[in-house]
């Protein structure tokens, strides 16, 4: 089946909507999603007996969306991009997982979340000369072409214990090694390994509450 | 390699793909050949206690401890095999049904070292009952990482440890007919070996479960 089901310019339009009104990770309205959703699982099917042209659609589609989504979650466009292949070989290693009687968003959701979470657990590493700048919390979003991302990331960051926050940025975001951040933020490498488990553990559970 | 070449190239490569065995299918297919095999061998080495099959229809409280030890082989594979589809729930809510069973299990055999369910006695003792503990997981280990080589669990250590902790309460629970009845002995040489297989599920899963 490669013909757009019943609905789908609907769909689209909310997201094009989301889009015209500058913003990329618009959610479509819970109609729109429900034809998204059917769209997506029909093309998935098709796609684990083979029908190349299904699956080309959905890919495309889903690229689009786990961009936005991992926009969101990220800010970073370097990130992003990663974040959007590794997620999309993902999707493609793990598509017979996929049950067509269940819901796909759940399933493809699961899949994002884990790959973005890899991303956040290996962060950036910008360069040793960035490493001996001294630690500024105001300057942890890892964004610095797109204040938009960098706000996300801020507003990920956001409500996290100062002392978790600092050590996410210094280790996932400046790149540091533990002994490097302990270092900077004048605590014991014991501690700073405590905080970054810590505060990635919170931030986890921060990222499991996002929408696609 | 940009994200449009990528979907190019990931549409190249599809096959169709055959789906994992439904999880339902999957547990009773497990439980059943696992606990016959783990029957089948402790029958046939022996020594079996004399009556402990009919203990079950007299005490209440003996044929309780089974029960539960049989749930927990039950919901633990149930969990693991549910943790290997992308969606299908989080690890932690799968996991937690698991962990009250464990926990009602060990509770019942710690009531039982003040109000035992049947007097305490020698006979059934078999010498190295808990390395026949041990020995005798590993088929239902094997086989149930076997049948998790078609799922791709997303935290695979989690899934090791579920897979470990429903192998080893298959020989923990037939010896708790075929080997003599005390709930310490139960507990240090029964369930104590069954942990450690879970830990030994922990442990195998990174390098013997696929991965995203």
């Amino acid at each position: 089946m490669t013909e757009e089901p019943e609905g789908q310019g609907e769909a689209l339009a909310g997201r094009a909507e989301g889009r015209a009104a500058g913003s990329p990770g618009a959610i479509p309205s819970s109609d729109a999603r429900a034809v998204e959703e059917r769209r997506w699982s029909a093309w998935m099917a098709l796609a684990q007996a083979g029908d190349a042209a299904a699956y080309q659609q959905l890919l495309e589609e889903l690229q689009v969306v786990l961009g936005s989504y991992l926009r969101r979650l990220l800010g970073d466009p370097g990130l992003v991009e990663d974040g959007v292949q590794e997620t999309l070989l993902a999707v493609h290693r793990a598509r017979h997982t996929y049950d067509p009687r269940r819901p796909f968003r759940p399933w493809l959701v699961a899949i994002a979340r884990h790959k973005a979470i890899d991303q956040l657990r290996r962060g950036r590493n910008p360069g040793r000369a960035e490493a001996s700048l001294p630690v500024d919390l105001t300057a942890e979003a890892p964004s610095e072409n797109r204040p938009e991302a960098a706000l996300e990331v801020a507003r990920l960051l956001d409500g996290l214990p100062v002392a978790f926050r600092e050590a996410i940025v210094l280790t996932k975001l400046q790149g540091r090694t533990v002994d490097e951040a302990a270092q900077a933020a004048g605590v014991s490498a014991t501690a700073m390994r405590t905080r970054v488990h810590r505060g990635m553990h919170q931030l986890r559970r921060r990222l499991e509450g996002e929408p696609l | 390699m940009s994200t449009s070449h990528l979907i190019d190239t990931l549409v190249r490569d599809l096959q169709p793909v055959e789906r994992p065995i439904p999880s339902l299918r999957a547990c009773l297919l497990w439980l059943v050949a696992g606990w016959t095999a783990v029957f089948a061998i402790t029958w046939l080495t022996g020594p079996f206690r004399t009556g402990g099959l009919q203990d079950v229809l007299q005490s209440p409280r003996f044929a309780l401890e089974g029960l539960v030890g049989l749930a927990v082989g039950a919901v633990g594979i149930q969990a693991a095999l549910a943790s290997g589809l992308p969606g299908a729930g989080r690890i932690r809510r799968l996991a937690a049904p698991l962990g009250l069973l464990v926990a009602v299990w060990i509770g019942l055999y710690l009531i039982g070292l003040l109000w035992p369910a049947l007097p305490p006695a020698m006979d059934g003792k078999r010498a190295h009952c808990s390395i026949e503990t041990l020995v005798l997981s590993a088929l239902p280990l094997a086989g149930a990482f076997w049948i998790m080589r078609r799922r791709l669990p997303l935290h695979p250590r989690w899934t090791g440890l579920l897979l470990g902790a429903a192998a080893g309460s298959l020989p923990a629970l037939i010896m708790q007919w075929a080997c003599m009845y005390d709930p310490a002995h139960m507990l240090v040489n029964h369930l104590g070996p069954a942990a450690g297989v879970a830990g030994v599920g922990w442990l195998l899963a990174p390098r013997c479960l696929p991965r995203v």
